[in-house]
């Protein structure tokens, strides 16, 4: 299948990555393509984000709409370019010593996946959001959505894995890896929804709160009980 | 854009009253694989791969190569640790998570020669030096792989907890990974072995990776202070 002829974006490699992961994952795998694959996975990853970024920010608005969109390109960005070099080793380690631009476009187009379905959450996390929802059940809400992309993502790495020995080992460590770059990553460039009572936007916060997975359980227990004293303003 | 293969086969059907493409005869040089695939296998080696593939010669440059390079990788990861504290603990801490696996080649590895001629198992010294490198090289990797997720743990947390989990989890993991290929590496010619050495075998490769485990930790223990706290 081929892209229109001077296009920037190609549009059928988008529906490829969707509809026919297997087929792209050995593109990458056999550098077919390579960058054409990368320069559009990098415009997907960025445009995704960036929306996804913009409807979880509207749940304050103003100023925090456009850091949020701003925030979220680069937090994916980052995890990947940590995540690369791990990915790398690990699959060598395990019997796939592929060069490092099938690995690269391997990651970037698992992340376009990623981006494709946030930009597919993002009409109804914004709908939610214009309908009035909590803090925590927008936090929660997005936290899903998160979670639903990084499965989509996961589905094309696995395919690129192939067949082997060590599969599930190096899917469960790279899991590992990437969950937990992502959510530093993402925890460092915190605030994206806003801070509830407080008007003034920040760029970024410094404020000690215990770390991502701390503040996800604080929210369930807000969205179950919210009669239950916080320890937020 | 990759310039068009010269044969397509099967990828697309050819439409009524087209003229049909000219199809290269030649004989695959490796038929139970795709011509374009055959090219790519012959003249491609990634760094990894030359760096974890055993040539079939016996070279002990070669194995020097991969024991040093598996170090510097490694290094890296100390490294990365050190950006904790900064100044001369990265280049303290580089070299004490280079240490750990160090002792292991040069302490651990002979002591099992010893115990390896004891039981008459038919292993060369090479055959144990190329499972070494193999294993520090393997080890060296995943931790040269791991320094900048590392890098950004260290950096950016503000408990101590983390970084000491997030390190010895990495730390513990590479050598895991290292062990793993250490006895892969040595299975195939302990098969060959009697019985008896076979028996004693499976007590002596055990006590082997014990005491192997516990020295690297005793090292590191000592040489990363900013694992233990103590920084």
């Amino acid at each position: 299948m081929k892209s229109f002829e001077g296009s920037v974006f190609d549009v059928t490699l988008m529906s490829r990555i969707l509809r026919a992961p297997a087929d792209v994952a050995a593109d990458c795998r056999d550098d077919r393509d390579a960058s054409a694959m990368a320069r559009n996975a990098l415009i997907a990853i960025v445009v995704g984000s960036l929306l996804f970024g913009a409807a979880v920010g509207s749940w304050h608005g103003g100023a925090q709409t456009f850091f949020a969109a701003g925030k979220l390109p680069i937090v994916m960005l980052a995890t990947l370019v940590v995540c690369a070099p791990a990915f790398y080793a690990v699959s060598a380690v395990f019997h796939r010593p592929w060069s490092a631009r099938s690995v690269l476009s391997l990651m970037l187009v698992s992340g376009a996946r990623f981006s494709l379905v946030l930009l597919a959450a993002t009409p109804p996390l914004w709908l939610l959001i214009n309908l009035g929802a909590s803090y925590d059940l927008s936090k929660l809400a997005a936290s899903f959505a998160y979670g639903l992309a990084g499965l989509a993502a996961l589905t094309l790495l696995v395919r690129g894995l192939g067949d082997g020995p060590g599969k599930r080992s190096m899917i469960a460590l790279m899991m590992a890896i990437f969950l937990l770059v992502g959510a530093q990553t993402s925890w460092m460039l915190r605030p994206y929804l806003g801070t509830p009572g407080v008007q003034h936007v920040v760029l970024f916060t410094r404020e000690r709160e215990g770390g991502l997975v701390y503040q996800l359980w604080k929210s369930v227990e807000h969205v179950v009980d919210p009669a239950r004293p916080g320890d937020r303003p | 854009m990759t310039a068009e293969p010269m044969t397509m086969p099967a990828l697309s059907a050819p439409f009524p009253g087209a003229v049909p493409e000219p199809v290269d005869e030649t004989p695959p040089a490796n038929p139970g694989r795709p011509r374009e695939e055959q090219g790519q296998e012959e003249t491609f080696e990634s760094f990894a791969h030359g760096l974890l593939e055993a040539t079939r010669a016996e070279s002990w440059v070669h194995e020097a190569r991969r024991l040093g390079t598996g170090l510097g990788l490694a290094a890296l990861f100390g490294g990365a640790l050190g950006l904790r504290v900064g100044g001369v603990a990265i280049g303290s801490h580089a070299l004490g998570v280079a240490a750990g696996l160090t002792a292991v080649a040069a302490v651990a590895s002979p002591a099992f020669a010893i115990v390896l001629a004891l039981v008459n198992a038919p292993i060369s010294g090479f055959t144990l030096a190329r499972a070494t490198s193999g294993a520090v090289a393997r080890a060296g990797l995943i931790l040269g792989g791991l320094a900048p997720a590392a890098a950004l743990y260290v950096v950016t947390v503000e408990d101590a907890i983390t970084v000491s989990v997030v390190g010895f989890a990495s730390l513990a993991l590479a050598g895991a990974i290292g062990v793993s290929s250490f006895a892969t590496d040595l299975r195939t010619p302990l098969a060959a072995a009697s019985r008896d050495t076979r028996r004693w075998m499976t007590v002596a490769m055990p006590a082997f990776v014990l005491f192997a485990a516990v020295l690297a930790l005793r090292v590191w223990w000592l040489a990363l202070p900013v694992l233990t706290g103590a920084r």
